[in-house]
């Protein structure tokens, strides 16, 4: 990690109530629930920013708005706001939310993954990057990365 | 150094022995006339004792034979000394010791028996020269204590002894030198001469204090400190003159003690002595507070101290001020007011705020050291204002406030001042100085409004005043003057134009005005200060009812300082009505509700407040309440209307009904609740229409009930009256009807929530029976042959029938039950009467004498009863009443209930009957022989031969022995086998009725149920291979029936272990401890016997047995027997996955599982072994199709899984993430956050 904090002071948000949603059908054992935005969020909002003790919800990196889910077609668009237009965490944050969707999603899911546009100097290179299998995996494979990664994703169950 | 100790010995040489001038000798001497023959086995003892070469057990034995001697008086205590003299002074450092040890002991073991005063005297004088002895020290400080613990009766240390105690103590003892269980007893010892001789020490004067001081500095020891704090507290009581010696060195003292402030101890774990940093906190305390001369150098430490940034040392140094300052005199606290309140002011206030408005956001403060903050703030106060409280003074005047007091202080602070003039500049003029755009920003309402958290200024401004007004009459009355003055003009003006407001702008918006903020801060401020004065003069009534006679409350009780609040008591009314109608309209004109919300709260708090003052004290007019009260049932009764302040409303009654009982016998009773508001209630339940409106007054009934046992009365009798109208038309319409459903929910009330808060010893007895009374009365009313009624009105009637009837003592019970019985006989006599003249009569006494003969002549007819649900409401009866009830009649009730419950036509009734006959077996009680005739004596063990071979029965019986559908191939073989499961209905409950008692006759009908399900070969689903040659209708339906009957098995073996509604401590069923243990211990080796001689088909059907009975008992239980348990559970798994009937045994033996997988002790031990099984086993159940809430178990069962041990979880880690991937794409949002968890949980362990 670099020496200086790229974001020494970031704006930190409050968080959303976590909202307990009842089954829509409970006593309907057959009644299908759809993978929605509001359940991916729910995996990915306790991801921790690799530089500061908050979650990317509280640093507002994501929010339910910023994704879009077709259970049908089985597609997930998540499009994240990195704190900074400079900010080079933001592959790492995309590869975090990659991972840990990669583990939460089932696997007939496409993932693709984009900063917002405007809110990075280098959006297209990292854009690419974010969605670029062969570079996902050979990043997992660096020790070092995938140490981070896992860090990140540590604490996103309370 | 011994030498030197020794030379200074005042004890004389060897050879001066029988000098009488040695105390300890000659005193002996005197007191006995010298014998030469002492009894030689004491000597023996002695000499063993003596020897400090022979082990403790040695010791321990010689000393109890010689106090045993000494008891039994065959030696006497001087005779002893006489014999233990050479070694109490011998030069032999280690003998002596032991010695003078001895000798102690004895006096400890002595302490019950009397002895004369010359003894005890020398006795004193000898221990209190031995504090001297260096060597012998132990024993000397033991001897000593013994001898000042002994009471007067048993002869006690005279006073000039005492003194000598203290004398020598002070001149020899350096307490801090000795070792710890030494320093223990010099300060016991000091202790009991400071407790107990008090007068007699106390002439030492500043000796005695100095020489405490030198004694307790310094010490660390927990143990030890205890001592020491209460020994200051006893010195400080000794010396309360301003010239004595404790005065003097006062600020010695104090500096001693105050060293240990803040209290940090932590015991160390395992610590057997027990005591906490809480015991040594509140000793200090009592230490501290225990002289006016330690007040000033006190406060001024514990001011000091609460600057501190240790949270701790806060939280003390609040604590303490607040108790010390209820102790310390008013006068203190007054010279220290200033002090005292910047502080408390700076822990309020964090210091980084001074500049912000009050409205403003602070960041939140230790919510601990706040509330504590406030406590200590009102102590101070009360203490303060104490001092001056003369009651006279503030009866017609007000006090007047002296500068710098602490009241003052708070009174006329900046922030209060700013809070005041905002409120008036709002209210007069569009806005004030604070806010000059207008705009209330949306977080200032919720600093103001929250409870914990993010507050303001002004909101801890609003928390100080109520804190102050809680405090003491005075300072409320003071407080009163002030807020009532300004606000009450606040609240009136700016509700007239709230109107307007509400229009004209959009609320959610929140740029609602600074007026209508100004509003909700004065509603506020009001509300928590009415509120605040209505805790003080609860407070004071209620102390005072409890300490003086409540004849004269009306005269005696200081109401006055209360003036300032019932003048404007009718404005305040009208203002918190006002805003309760604008909270509503705000609430439904914006989207945003919350300041509509808490209009709402605060006026109904207020509303509260007002109508809650105790009868006593409260000076409002008995209109004025009835007004508050006719608001607030207004709103009670229209829940649609009020629905988001309806539960608040409740709770305001609620504590409403409290306050009347609670002043119930004092001055003049209110009763408006009982009187005015219960009529209207009940009204509006009778008139309502809708189920909504109907659940609403019965949640409103109950919780009035569970407030006051008068209350709970009056609504038992008018709802009695009220079924006794309803029930008999409802009853008959088959059809649910809006009036069924009203009805059904009553009496569900009435059975749920009202009856079991009626108490069997209080004085509420009468209002069970007159439920029951209501109730069967209507019944019996019922026309004959009444066949078609509503099923639900009469299991809800059934049920409240048993409720009650558990409710009534022994007497009404039997009352109840014969007219029961009449009803019944009476119904037998009109199907009778064509073909039978005599009618059959009961009376109360004929339970009793009533012949058997016509007893079955009755059970001969209920045949030819054509109301099924009579005998089913006899059912409730017998289960709810106490044993003994039926002695006698047992048989016949057997036969009743058998009957009844075998009979196909009374099925919704049958399993009543069984519970009823289980509930006969199980509280049997068995006769006198001597006084009836031996055939009229059933004894349990016939009753049960009885029910067993009866003929109803015998059909499961010979089930067993028939294989399967052979023998049913006739048209009796139907009929035979519906027989066959009620009787098997039957079996389970009179096991469980036998578990119970503990008797061991449950292992036969448990090996009959278990015969059953061992001659079970059919399978639960359709077997698409039967289907081909099974076409016959008939024998499909005995197929059906087949299963039925070995489904009801399975089920039998968990009835008998469940927790029943009917049979339990409640309804006086007979429950041996820890039966299902036993129960099921004795079950386990039969279900392996039977599990190896079976076949596959058999063998699914004792898993579901097995899996019925594990579920049912306690885990806990289980624990020891899960080696023999899981393999079998496993195994169960898969084989009842296939049928969705088995769903919930599923789910039960999920449970089971996942216990065993947490459970460290037993369970992971023996999972340990079945890893790979185990996970085998879950993951097919993962595509479970019938529930999600067993993928979901499943799910946390994989995950428990991950804590056994790695080397064997490791290797399946692919194969279970390989199928959580399925799991996470499960149409079911719960199932698929779970295997994410889990998922997670696997993937962790490969890093390890």
């Amino acid at each position: 990690m670099a020496s200086q904090l790229i974001n020494a002071n970031p704006v930190v948000h409050e968080r959303k109530a976590r909202s307990v949603r009842q089954p829509t059908s409970a006593h309907d054992d057959l009644a299908v629930e759809p993978i929605d935005s509001l359940e991916v969020f729910d995996h990915v909002r306790d991801i921790k920013d690799p530089e500061h003790p908050y979650t990317l919800e509280q640093l507002n990196v994501v929010s339910e708005d910023s994704i879009a889910v077709d259970d049908k077609r089985s597609h997930v668009l998540i499009t994240f706001t990195p704190t900074v237009e400079h900010c080079s965490m933001a592959t790492l944050i995309g590869l975090c939310i990659r991972v840990k969707l990669m583990q939460s999603l089932p696997p007939r899911f496409k993932i693709d993954i984009k900063v917002s546009p405007g809110s990075h100097a280098s959006e297209v290179a990292v854009n690419k990057q974010l969605n670029d299998k062969e570079r996902v995996a050979a990043a997992l494979e660096n020790p070092n990365l995938s140490q981070m990664v896992d860090e990140c994703l540590a604490s996103s169950e309370e | 150094m011994m030498n030197r100790c020794w030379r200074e010995d005042p004890m004389p040489p060897p050879d001066k022995l029988h000098k009488p001038c040695t105390g300890i000798i000659a005193a002996a001497e005197a007191a006995i006339s010298v014998m030469a023959s002492s009894a030689p086995s004491c000597v023996v003892h002695m000499e063993t004792y003596i020897n400090p070469d022979h082990s403790e057990a040695e010791h321990a034995k010689s000393y109890d034979a010689i106090i045993s001697l000494v008891l039994r008086g065959v030696v006497s205590i001087q005779e002893v000394v006489l014999e233990l003299g050479a070694y109490l002074i011998t030069t032999d450092n280690a003998v002596r010791a032991r010695g003078i040890l001895l000798l102690a002991k004895l006096m400890m073991g002595l302490s019950t028996t009397k002895l004369v005063e010359p003894v005890v005297h020398s006795m004193a004088i000898f221990f209190a020269d031995r504090l001297a002895d260096w060597h012998g020290l132990q024993g000397a400080l033991l001897g000593s204590l013994a001898l000042l613990k002994r009471s007067k009766s048993v002869g006690a240390v005279s006073e000039d002894d005492a003194v000598r105690f203290v004398k020598s103590a002070l001149e020899n003892l350096h307490v801090q030198a000795l070792t710890q269980q030494d320093r223990i007893l010099c300060l016991e010892l000091l202790e009991s001469l400071l407790g107990t001789y008090a007068a007699a020490v106390s002439s030492l004067g500043s000796d005695l204090v100095y020489g405490v001081c030198a004694a307790i500095e310094g010490e660390t020891d927990p143990r030890c400190l205890l001592i020491s704090f209460h020994i200051v507290e006893l010195l400080a009581h000794m010396f309360p003159s301003p010239e004595g010696p404790v005065a003097d060195c006062a600020e010695d003292l104090f500096d001693i003690i105050s060293r240990y402030f803040p209290v940090s101890f932590t015991p160390p774990p395992n610590d057997a002595r027990g005591i906490t940093r809480e015991d040594l906190a509140t000793s200090l305390q009592k230490a501290f507070v225990s002289t006016p001369f330690f007040s000033s150098s006190c406060i001024s430490l514990l001011l000091e101290k609460l600057s501190s940034r240790l949270h701790i040392a806060k939280i003390d140094s609040l604590k303490y001020l607040g108790l010390c300052a209820l102790d310390f005199s008013g006068k203190v606290m007054a010279e220290f007011s200033k002090p005292i309140w910047v502080a408390l002011k700076s822990e309020l206030f964090p210091s980084s705020v001074s500049n912000k408005g009050i409205f403003d956001v602070i960041p939140n403060n230790d919510q601990e050291i706040f509330n504590e903050t406030i406590i200590c703030l009102r102590r101070c106060i009360k203490a303060v204002q104490n001092q001056g409280d003369n009651p006279d003074r503030v009866n017609f005047m007000m006090p007047e406030i002296p500068k710098q007091e602490l009241l003052s202080l708070i009174l006329e602070d900046d922030s209060v001042g700013d809070l005041f003039r905002f409120i008036e500049h709002c209210t007069y003029s569009a806005s004030s100085e604070l806010m000059t755009d207008g705009n209330i920003s949306p977080q200032w309402i919720v600093a103001l409004i929250n409870e914990e958290g993010a507050t303001s200024k002004a909101r801890v401004m609003i928390d100080i005043l109520s804190a102050v007004a809680q405090a003491s009459c005075s300072a409320c009355s003071c407080v009163l003057e002030k807020v009532l003055q300004l606000n009450l003009t606040a609240v009136q003006e700016s509700y007239s134009s709230q109107n307007i407001i509400t229009e004209k702008r959009n609320i959610s918006t929140w740029n609602a005005g600074s007026r209508q903020f100004a509003n909700l801060v004065a509603l506020l401020l009001s509300t928590k200060v009415v509120n605040a004065a209505n805790g003080l003069a609860q407070d004071q009534a209620y102390t005072f009812i409890k300490t003086q006679s409540p004849v004269n409350i009306d005269e005696v009780v200081n109401k006055y300082w209360l003036e300032p609040l019932f003048v404007r008591a009718p404005d305040l009314v009208d203002a918190y009505v006002e805003a309760v109608t604008v909270g509503k309209q705000i609430i439904l004109t914006a989207a945003s509700n919350t300041l509509g919300l808490q209009y709402c709260q605060l006026g109904v708090d207020g509303l509260r407040g007002l109508a809650t003052f105790p009868a006593p004290i409260s000076l409002l007019s008995s209109d004025q309440v009835n007004q508050i009260i006719s608001f607030l049932t207004s709103i009670l009764l229209d829940k649609e209307q009020y629905d988001f302040i309806w539960n608040h409303v409740l709770k305001a009654f609620s504590s409403i009904i409290a306050t009347e009982e609670t002043f119930k016998d004092f001055g003049s009773p209110r009763t408006y609740v009982l009187d005015e508001v219960i009529p209207q209630l009940l009204k509006a339940l009778v008139q309502s229409k809708g189920i909504q409106d109907v659940d609403a007054n019965l949640q409103a009934i109950s919780t009035f009930s569970a407030s006051r046992p008068l209350v709970l009365e009056r609504l038992l009798d008018n709802l009695g009256d009220s079924i006794s109208f309803w029930l008999p038309e409802t009853i008959v319409k088959s059809e649910p009807a809006g009036d069924t459903r009203k009805v059904e929910s009553i009496l569900r009330c009435i059975s749920q929530d009202l009856l079991p808060l009626c108490n069997l010893e209080g004085g509420d007895q009468a209002a069970a029976p007159k439920i029951l009374h209501s109730v069967w009365s209507s019944i019996e009313a019922l026309p004959v042959s009444t066949l078609k009624y509503s099923e639900q009105i009469m299991a809800a009637c059934m049920e409240v029938i048993r409720v009650a009837v558990q409710k009534c003592n022994a007497a009404v019970q039997e009352d109840v039950f014969s007219k029961a019985l009449q009803t019944v006989a009476d119904r037998v006599n009109i199907c009778d009467k064509c073909n039978d003249s005599k009618a059959i009569a009961f009376s109360k006494k004929d339970i009793c004498k009533q012949s058997i003969p016509t007893l079955f002549k009755l059970s001969s007819c209920y045949q030819k009863i054509q109301e099924t649900w009579l005998i089913a409401l006899l059912a409730s009866i017998v289960i709810a009443v106490r044993p003994g009830l039926l002695y006698l009649q047992e048989k016949f009730f057997l036969k009743l209930f058998l009957d009844a419950a075998l009979d196909k036509r009374r099925s919704p009734y049958t399993e009543s009957a069984a519970q009823a006959l289980a509930s006969i077996l199980n509280k049997w009680v068995e006769g006198k022989k001597e006084n009836h005739l031996s055939s009229d004596l059933l004894t349990l063990e016939d009753a049960i031969n009885f029910v067993l071979t009866s003929e109803s029965i015998s059909p499961v019986k010979s089930f067993m022995n028939s294989n399967g559908l052979e023998n049913l191939d006739n048209s009796d073989g139907f009929l035979l086998s519906h027989k066959r499961l009620q009787g098997v209905q039957v079996l389970s409950w009179v096991g469980k009725a036998l578990a119970m008692r503990g008797d061991v006759q449950v292992k036969d009908i448990a090996v009959l149920l278990l015969s059953i399900l061992k001659s079970s070969d059919l399978e639960l689903g359709k077997d698409p291979k039967h289907e081909g040659y099974r076409m016959n209708k008939e024998s499909e339906e005995h197929e059906e029936l087949t299963i039925a009957i070995a489904t009801a098995a399975a089920e039998g073996l968990g009835i008998i272990i469940k927790e029943s509604k009917a049979l339990n401590k409640k309804h006086y069923a007979t429950v041996r401890p820890l039966y299902k243990q036993r129960f099921l211990c004795s079950m386990l080796p039969l279900f392996f016997q039977a599990l190896r001689e079976v076949g596959n088909f058999e063998r699914i059907w004792l898993l579901r047995g097995l899996g019925h009975l594990i579920s049912e008992t306690p885990h806990t239980a289980l624990m020891s027997d899960v080696q023999l348990v899981l393999p079998l559970l496993l195994e169960a798994l898969p084989a009842l996955s296939k049928d969705s009937r088995d769903m919930n045994l599923v789910l039960a033996i999920l449970l089971v599982l996942s216990s065993f997988l947490v459970d460290t002790h037993y369970g992971r031990n023996a999972a340990a072994d079945h890893v790979a099984n185990i996970v085998t086993r879950l993951i097919p159940l993962l595509q479970y199709q019938f529930s999600m809430t067993v993928r979901e178990t499943v799910l946390q069962c994989l995950g428990a899984v991950v804590g056994l041990p790695y080397s064997r979880v490791y290797p399946l880690r692919m194969q279970v993430l390989k199928s959580l991937s399925a799991a996470l794409d499960d149409p079911k949002r719960g199932v698929r956050k779970e295997a994410v968890r889990c998922h997670r949980i696997w993937m962790a362990i490969s890093s390890k």
